[in-house]
């Protein structure tokens, strides 16, 4: 048995307001007479500055161990109780909450019964507070370098976001060159922007910067540690090495194919991808030699969208951009046939209406699709419901030329294992998946790794900037200084009970578990869901202050005191 | 440099600006001119139907509760930004504060001024839960002391002295380092379309009271009887993609509001049919293709804009839109038409951009510096967030927002 508590009961009166329904002369007696209790107070407002200064000063003088808080459930609760700890010096986790307020004196129109469940509550509330542990948290030395798996466009702006910031970074990637699917990519994304400048001169600012790592043709082979001291085990060319960061950032790509089912005929000299056009773009004469000359006149150039699923913005904006700059030049016959255009990005809507008043054709399909018959001058696209005249329109053959299809974008395979390797999860698609996209974005389910850019999903340059500052701030404020805080022992295991089931490895949702002969348990991922502990069947494992022993007296005091 | 920042609004983006900004040790003011943080997502609803739909409505209240315990950080509720001046040490702004009488930093919702309150009912009192307004406000049209200077009992009851009747408009003086710009967005004003019958037919409405209906009531009725619709049609691209209007661009967030809006109606009312004009879908982010696909099951979909909204002798609305499978000119009765408004500039943008010396992009929201620097101006020291900057949804403004954080931050050296 532990030694005697010495707690102290704090009832607030609201004001004075919860005198008509409470009897908290009634409480404060009750109070008095409970197991351990040496201190009991009536005070009017414990959320005000002067009564949580008052309560502090009490707890130095009479040298109390625990501090239960009897009044509202506040939405300041948890700023209360540590400024009272820091006044103080006693641990926050010491200090609890009994809200008689609203479970008790607002519920029960009876003054009577409202006192009688207050009691009760108080009971409760001390019983649970003899048994609780304080709960430190410590500062842990941290690296202040990242590891970015990933040397796009999305890997390299977050490394610079990072290096400006005073971080180390390394940039890791597995191709023998940075760059990544930019890299291949032609199209202008706006009036001022070319992609390829654009990621030229970012690889040239990262190949300079001090700060910046790059390792090309490695790939991650083995994370172990914890954030804070990531031990990263990677290949490069065959040779193995060791890398130790603070933090980890998935920013990989995407992968796009070409969905031949969809279309029912291969790709050839006719029909190409929109990469294979893009890296013809991106070469001066291969670009005469498609598009130069005469070989427009009369032939038609088509853009097909939407085919192999919904389209995106990324093709959409594409094929807008790219149509518009070759009607511009060129002397061909443009065509877009789609089934959604999707504008939704800056600038496309306005893009779109341009591209008509270029004298592009856009023609939209509906339920009703396309027909191709290939044949070896060209390509027949067959097309119905489309027009918008009003008499019922019948089929239309439109003859192909030259023909650009939409890739179907999808996660890289190496999605799955990568995802396995930094302990994170992939959505039903098989893209990497951020644990609440809304609330935290970038965080994952493990502590100290991220997600950034396109492998969470496909997204327009404008967000990944936006995703790589978010990433790089993110960072900052958790290995600021040089360290990280983690709270000691919150979660603890019983070795002599533990038999190796792996059951809570294999549930912990944040991959904090590990094993050597019992299990452990990382303070620095832990996040203190409990799921472990409520799954364990040997009850090896218990959640500081929620111990089955803890909870069990919470509960059956309240049952005794009826 | 002074390490400190003001942001202006807040809604979800400033929110989110300003709990970094205090996080990493910079002191904040946010400034906002409602009485109530949140901005427009309070008055939203929750799209979950069995499962979370992920319409991120619930950040806003979870960040304003983060909100609270944050240190360096003061809040000023009903204000505008007066004066902005730069000069030495960053920029001198005027806050101009009008007079709440409830301190809701010191309220402690004890109820006791509401009890006292000699009036009946009260003329002070906390709005019903629903009500984005959450904290104790006075009618001065019944109160007393407004009336004729005769009662003072709440101030004098009131047990945190958060009550001061006396108080009048305030001005108070800053200097900052940088500005966070975070003035959201204004719905497109739905009377401008005359021939969708907006205010002239009751049973036409916009998606923003639809939203607002299922956050209060929890369930849909026509306003003009209260009865539950049975045939529902949302009308798409209201206000956006329409060079009539002046709107050139795509609102991003109404396609995907509207369906999970009509998914949540068709969870709620199984037996109601639902349909939904568009001109193109737009899906994009995660998975939302997927819940296109799932919806087409249980939704009708409508390739059309329709000409006109009318009502017939039966209180019913009758939609002229075009079958262009049949190539015909159709007409169908609905009970509630729903009109997908889009994303226009915020009411103060034009204020603003003066007072601040900013400039507006072709469309009216605020400019960024470039296409790829959405969060920097080119003002040096202020920074956008949010939907201040373009159409974004709720988890888009909340990275925009990290990012304005991120580059006021390392404006101010304050790593």
């Amino acid at each position: 048995m532990a030694e005697e508590k010495r707690i102290g009961l704090f009832l607030c009166n609201c004001g004075g307001s919860l005198n008509a329904h409470l009897d908290l002369k009634r409480l404060k007696e009750y109070s008095q007479g409970l197991l351990q209790v040496v201190y009991v107070e009536e005070l009017r407002t414990f959320c005000l500055p002067e009564d949580s200064q008052r309560i502090a000063s009490i707890i130095k003088k009479e040298n109390l161990s625990g501090v239960v808080l009897a009044g509202c459930p506040h939405r300041n609760s948890e700023s209360i109780a540590s400024a009272i700890a820091r006044e103080s010096n006693l641990n926050q986790h010491l200090i609890t909450f009994a809200p008689i307020r609203e479970h008790c004196a607002w519920a029960y129109p009876q003054r009577e019964t409202a006192t009688l469940k207050a009691e009760k509550m108080l009971a409760s509330a001390v019983a649970r507070n003899i048994l609780l542990h304080p709960l430190e948290e410590e500062e842990l030395p941290a690296e202040k370098s990242v590891l970015i798996i990933g040397g796009g466009i999305g890997g390299i702006q977050t490394a610079l976001e990072l290096s400006r910031m005073g971080f180390g970074a390394i940039i890791l990637e597995k191709k023998p060159h940075l760059g990544g699917l930019m890299k291949g990519t032609a199209a202008p994304f706006d009036s001022v922007t070319q992609p390829l400048e654009l990621i030229s001169s970012r690889i040239e600012t990262a190949t300079k910067d001090p700060g910046i790592d790059i390792l090309t043709s490695s790939e991650l082979i083995k994370l172990e540690g914890e954030p804070g001291r990531f031990q990263a085990h990677i290949k490069q060319k065959g040779k193995k090495k060791t890398i130790t960061a603070g933090a980890i950032v998935a920013a990989a790509g995407y992968l796009v194919s070409f969905p031949k089912e969809s279309y029912g005929f291969p790709l050839s000299e006719r029909v190409i991808t929109q990469s294979q056009l893009s890296a013809i773009l991106a070469d001066e004469k291969k670009t005469q030699a498609l598009l130069g000359g005469d070989k427009g006149k009369g032939k038609n150039l088509i853009f097909i969208l939407g085919m192999g699923g919904e389209s995106t913005p990324l093709t959409t904006a594409f094929a807008l951009k790219v149509s518009s700059l070759i009607k511009e030049k060129y002397n061909w016959n443009i065509f877009i046939i789609y089934n959604n255009i999707k504008v939704a990005g800056e600038g496309l809507e306005a893009l779109f209406r341009q591209c008509r008043s270029q004298g592009i054709i856009l023609l939209r399909y509906d339920e009703s699709r396309p027909g191709f018959t290939v044949s070896k001058e060209k390509i027949d696209i067959r097309l119905s419901g489309l027009l918008t005249s009003l008499e019922k329109e019948e089929e239309v053959t439109l003859p192909g030329h030259l023909m650009v299809v939409e890739e179907r974008i999808e996660p890289e395979p190496d999605f799955e294992n990568l995802a396995q390797l930094l302990g994170i999860n992939v959505d039903p698609q098989g893209f990497l998946q951020k644990d609440n996209p809304h609330l935290f974005p970038i965080a994952t389910n493990k502590a100290g790794v991220f997600v950034m850019g396109s492998c969470h999903h496909p997204m327009l340059l404008p967000f990944i900037m936006e995703e790589a500052a978010a990433t790089a701030l993110h960072i900052a404020e958790q290995l600021s200084e040089g360290k990280i805080r983690v709270f000691k022992e919150r979660a603890m295991v019983d070795k002599g009970k533990c038999t190796l089931c792996l059951t809570c490895i294999r549930l912990c949702p944040h991959n904090a578990i590990f094993y050597d002969r019992a299990a452990v348990i990382s303070e620095a991922l832990c996040q203190g869901c409990g799921v472990c502990a409520s799954e364990c069947p040997a009850e090896a494992i218990e959640i500081r202050n929620y111990t089955t022993h803890q909870l069990m007296a919470e509960i059956g005091v309240s049952r005794k005191a009826s | 440099m002074d390490k400190s920042v003001l942001v202006i609004g807040g809604g979800v983006a400033g929110i989110t600006a300003a709990l970094k900004l205090a996080n990493s040790g910079v002191r904040v003011v946010l400034v906002e001119k409602s009485p109530e943080l949140g901005g427009a997502v309070v008055s939203y609803c929750c799209k979950a139907t069995e499962q979370c739909n992920k319409c991120s409505v619930c950040v806003a209240n979870q960040k304003m509760e983060e909100l609270w315990s944050a240190p360096n950080l003061s809040l000023f509720t009903s204000s505008a930004i007066g004066k902005v001046a730069r000069g030495e040490g960053g920029f001198h702004i005027t806050v101009t504060r009008k007079p709440t009488y409830v301190d809701d930093n010191k309220c402690v919702r004890c109820k006791l001024c509401t009890e006292k309150c000699p009036t009946k009912p009260s003329s002070i009192f906390l709005p019903p839960p629903h009500s984005p307004l959450q904290s104790y406000v006075i009618d001065t049209d019944r109160c007393l002391y407004f009336q004729s200077k005769k009662c003072k009992l709440c101030q004098e009851v009131c047990p945190a002295e958060a009550i001061n009747l006396s108080q009048k408009a305030g001005e108070e003086n800053f200097q900052v380092g940088a500005l966070v710009v975070a003035s959201g967005f204004s719905p497109f004003d739905s009377s401008r379309k005359k021939r969708y019958g907006y205010g002239v037919y009751p049973d036409v409405i916009t998606a923003l009271e639809l939203e607002e209906q299922l956050r209060i009531e929890g369930k849909l009725s026509r306003p003009s009887d209260g009865s539950q619709p049975k045939q529902v049609a949302f009308i798409q691209c209201f206000g956006s993609r329409d060079a009539h209007v002046g709107n050139n661009y795509c609102s991003r967030v109404c396609c995907t509001y509207t369906m999970r809006l009509a998914n949540l109606l068709k969870f709620k009312h199984p037996d109601s049919s639902i349909t939904i004009f568009y001109m193109d879908i737009q899906t994009f982010g995660k998975e939302f293709e997927q819940f296109y696909q799932q919806c087409r099951q249980k939704i009708q979909f409508i390739r059309d804009m329709p000409s006109l909204i009318q009502q017939d002798g039966d209180n019913q609305l009758l939609i002229t839109y075009q079958d262009r499978k049949e190539g015909k000119v159709e007409q169908s009765n609905f009970d509630l038409a729903v009109l997908s408004v889009g994303l226009c500039p915020g009411e103060d943008t034009e204020k603003l951009v003066e007072l601040l010396g900013l400039q507006t992009n072709e469309h009216g929201f605020f400019k960024s510096l470039s296409p790829l620097q959405t969060n920097e101006t080119e003002a040096e020291g202020i920074f956008l967030a949010g939907t201040c900057q373009g159409p974004r949804d709720i988890s888009e403004s909340v990275a925009h927002s990290l990012g304005a954080a991120e580059k006021a931050l390392a404006y101010l050296g304050a790593e």
